[in-house]
């Protein structure tokens, strides 16, 4: 398989520089092959070359990946060759890891400057410039073209391609530059451009970036949010015309390092150049606000649009309606409160027997069905879309796009009612302190066994590896590393089962705290022809234990039905989580273990030293 | 008042650590004029140092007096003045009669937890004398890494009946001939807890283990680093161990056919049942 997915990786790329090569076929051939992950990085599998089921093309930083399987992985980029090419399944993605942002902070020298010149207000609250960049900015910029990083726009509404990078060095310049050329009001609480950017380019002919309102970046922790949007055009062209904004103006031609400026307020649309291909690099201008306020409708709309959006992966036709909730959404924020609005979808959904109705902030349950912490903890894996065995939870579920006329919900209670409940519990209840038995009692005076190398007989007439002194302190220090990381999860996934441990969910009054263990450290490797202690611990079972952090949920129940309320996007939030892979140690007789081959320390990602130091932190 | 001092005696070896157990011990106690009613009492009111190192003095004083043969002050825990458990090493034929006297003497009948050390170069035949030795009110029995487990086994299955809770023979050299003789033994039905990792025994002992029904009361079981086999797994899956919790054993040592045993197993608990289906390889 590796031959023929070095072909198909070449062939990829091949693809991606020379558009004119045959895609279609290429396309029909990944879909005809099917493959096992390469490796996994925090959580989400990787494949070196394109697949079936590995289509969508991320760029990550090499030096995250296992060394073994790192030299697999192309380097498309020659400027960068620090970003590794990998594939991934669209269909794992949550909200963690949706968007691949790529660190360009090398790109952009420190000695970059912008000025902006030739400032000139085409309506109330559109700004035209011409951004003059120091030789060495101008540069970078050109380059990002030529960069290889671009992905196909996920969704039909946004046209053409594009990528996401973080550059704080371009970030400084540009915020230097307008805070020296910005009107005076524009000016009172611009705190910085946000360092994040989308790069996009589109051909002639592509598919326009349908009217759209952008969604303002905030943070309620800082005070911070962004009012204007700025594009920059890297290339010169026109267009018919190539940005048009409700109610004027529009925008039919403009020259190279033309820089537009407007209020994120404003719905827009952008269109392809007549000829030639448009690339424009897009942040926003953050300022001071500090009376920012989330609207519990205005958030609860953007969750159901960013719902909506992943869950568009599985069930094309629901992008247009993601298209539109987003749209609302980020109107609203300037707008207030958005309407309900009837004719929104609802999935419903079924996994392994059990029913529910989401729109991805909203989960109804059956309460005859379900208890309240299965409720949950169900609700957390579909919005986590936490890995369940080897596919995504929402791979798993069998799912239905529900539109009803009405506005109100009280159509689900009966709706579940009418759902068979499910054939056994769907989480099941696991010893956790059974997996981690005592250590035996070490039995004093015992040789170690000898090289092998050496000697025909390399074990002492005594041996025993579960009662060996150095075995035992390797072996305590495993446990307790796997112990901690368990104990802590409040859903562990062993094969396709899941075991839900209910001290890990605290109810209080009408919320649900999901508890999980914090990031462990970071990860390295090891290898010669020697026992050593740790070759004597192996691996019982491996475990999955999910680690989420995330905001507690709001609950309330009727006669029927439990209504969980999640927002995932609350600021002050840092949602993330990790589906951690838990070796659980045991003790290899004599027989079963062999030189400089460390079973369980390979699967925990450790080496002796990194062991001793988190057992050691975690003391 | 419990009904019976052989009742209050009784709940205190099945619990040691239960203040209400001991209360209920006071009566009897009074009663027969000892004084360790009034320790239980006042432990309950030991409520400064003075007072509970006034008690502490008083249960020095007592300790001697109230020491069984066969064993040292020091080798036993004491709870209220009674020894509730002993550590006892064997090294000769003068030791197997020192453990005869401690469970023949009435000063041990709060006895419940006993831990033998059996040393390496003790041979079977000198513990032929424990066969006489009263374990019958022992709740908890721990004789782990020595090489004679057949031959305690052999000493326990000469008694009519046993209350053992807790029976360690972990590391004990244990063939498929002790597991069978435990199997056959009905004397069994209070075990909850039985420790027989890293043994000798093969899916044979396991199979006998298995259909016994002295170890239905069974919640635990450890059976790792032992050549249980797929065979013994599957007499496992079949067994009556509906109370079972924990069952310590590794994949590995089952191959995958016992694995798939206990996976779809009708008899065992659902929850342990479904730990093992997790660890089904799909074909």
């Amino acid at each position: 398989m590796s031959d023929a997915g070095e072909r198909l990786q070449a062939r990829f790329f091949a693809c991606m520089r020379d558009p004119g090569q045959a895609r279609e076929q290429l396309m029909a051939e990944v879909n005809a092959v099917d493959t096992a992950p390469t490796t996994t990085l925090q959580g989400l599998a990787l494949s070196y070359f394109p697949s079936a089921r590995f289509k969508l093309l991320r760029f990550v930083d090499a030096a995250l990946l296992d060394p073994a399987v790192r030299p697999r992985f192309a380097r498309p980029c020659a400027e960068l060759p620090e970003l590794a090419a990998v594939f991934v399944d669209a269909e794992e993605l949550g909200y963690h890891n949706f968007e691949n942002i790529v660190e360009l902070g090398r790109l952009f020298g420190r000695d970059a400057t912008a000025r902006f010149v030739d400032s000139e207000a085409l309506a109330a609250g559109v700004l035209r410039m011409r951004l003059a960049a120091s030789p060495s900015l101008r540069e970078a910029l050109a380059r990002l073209d030529e960069l290889g990083l671009y992905v196909r726009a996920q969704g039909p509404s946004r046209g053409g391609q594009r990528f996401i990078f973080h550059s704080a060095e371009l970030a400084a310049a540009l915020t230097d530059g307008l805070r020296k050329a910005l009107p005076a009001r524009l000016v009172r609480g611009f705190v910085h451009v946000n360092p994040v950017f989308r790069c996009n380019r589109f051909e002639p002919g592509e598919p326009p970036f349908a009217a759209h309102v952008d969604s303002p970046y905030r943070d309620r922790s800082r005070g911070h949010a962004s009012r204007y949007t700025l594009l920059l055009y890297l290339t010169a062209g026109r267009g018919e015309p190539l940005l048009s904004f409700a109610g004027g103006p529009e925008i039919h031609e403009v020259a190279a390092m033309t820089a537009v400026l407007f209020e994120q307020r404003r719905v827009h649309t952008g269109n392809a150049f007549n000829s030639g291909r448009k690339v424009f690099v897009r942040t926003e201008l953050v300022y001071e606000e500090p009376r920012v306020e989330e609207s519990p409708a205005v958030a609860a709309l953007f969750a159901r649009a960013c719902y909506l959006g992943s869950e568009s992966v599985f069930a094309p036709e629901l992008a247009a309606a993601a298209h539109a909730a987003y749209d609302r959404a980020a109107a609203a924020h300037w707008s207030g409160p958005p309407r309900d609005v009837s004719a929104e979808p609802v999935l419903h959904k079924e996994f392994r027997g059990a029913h529910f109705v989401t729109d991805g902030h909203d989960y109804w349950f059956h309460r005859g069905s379900l208890g309240r912490l299965e409720c949950a903890a169900l609700a957390l894996l579909d919005l986590l879309n936490a890995t369940v065995g080897d596919a995504p939870f929402r791979r798993l579920c069998r799912t239905r796009t529900v539109v009803r006329e009405d506005e109100d919900r009280s159509w689900i209670a009966g709706f579940l009612r009418a759902q068979a409940g499910p054939p056994e519990p769907v989480f099941a209840r696991l010893d956790k302190p059974a997996l981690f038995p005592e250590l035996e009692q070490p039995l004093p005076d015992m040789d170690f066994p000898r090289s092998p190398d050496f000697e025909a007989e390399p074990f002492p007439p005594n041996w025993d590896a579960t009662r060996n002194e150095r075995v035992l302190e390797v072996h305590a220090r495993a446990r307790l590393w796997a112990m901690r990381r368990v104990l802590a999860s409040p859903v562990v996934m062993l094969g396709k089962e899941m075991f839900l441990d209910p001290s890990r969910f605290v109810v209080e009054a009408d919320r649900i705290h999901v508890l999980s263990h914090d990031r462990p450290g970071p990860l390295h490797f090891a290898g010669a022809r020697f026992f050593g202690p740790e070759d004597f611990i192996g691996v019982d079972v491996t475990l999955g234990a999910l680690q989420p952090v995330v905001p507690p949920m709001f609950f309330n129940e009727t006669d029927e039905l439990l209504h969980l309320r999640c927002d995932l996007f609350k600021n002050g939030w840092m949602v993330v989580h990790h589906n951690q892979v838990v070796p659980v140690p045991r003790a290899l007789d004599g027989d079963d273990a062999t030189p400089d081959r460390t079973p369980w320390l390979d699967a925990a990602g450790l080496t002796l030293a990194t062991l001793r130091s988190a057992a050691k932190r975690d003391d | 008042m419990v009904s019976t001092c052989a009742a209050a005696e009784a709940a205190i070896l099945d619990d040691p650590d239960d203040d209400a157990a001991w209360h209920a011990y006071v009566p009897w106690l009074r009663a027969a004029g000892d004084l360790r009613a009034e320790m239980i009492e006042l432990a309950a009111e030991a409520d400064t140092p003075e007072r509970r190192a006034t008690l502490d003095a008083w249960t020095a004083e007592g300790i001697a007096m109230h020491t069984p043969s066969g064993v040292a002050a020091r080798a036993c825990e004491w709870r209220h003045g009674f020894p509730i458990a002993a550590t006892l090493h064997i090294a000769d034929r003068g030791d197997v009669r020192r453990v005869v006297e401690l469970m023949a003497d009435p000063r041990a009948r709060l006895l419940g937890r006993l831990q033998l050390h059996i040393g390496d170069g003790v041979p079977a035949r000198s513990l032929a004398g424990l066969d006489g030795a009263g374990f019958e009110w022992l709740r908890a029995l721990r004789a782990a890494y020595q090489p004679r487990g057949n031959r305690l086994v052999r000493a326990l299955v000469s008694r009519p009946s046993l209350q053992l809770r807790s029976l360690d023979l972990r590391h004990s050299g244990l063939t498929d001939d002790g597991l069978l003789a435990l199997a056959a033994y009905g004397g069994l039905g209070s075990l909850r807890s039985l420790y027989l990792q890293h043994n000798r025994f093969t899916a044979i002992g396991v199979s006998a283990l298995a259909r016994s029904s002295a170890l239905s009361g069974l919640t635990l079981l450890d059976l790792r680093h032992n050549a249980v086999g797929a065979a013994g797994a599957a007499a496992l899956a079949g067994a009556p161990l509906g109370g079972l919790a924990r069952l310590q054993m590794f994949a590995a040592d089952v191959e995958p056919a016992g694995v798939h045993a206990l996976a779809t197993s009708t008899t065992l608990p659902r929850d342990l049942v479904r730990y093992w289906r997790a660890q089904e390889v799909a074909p």
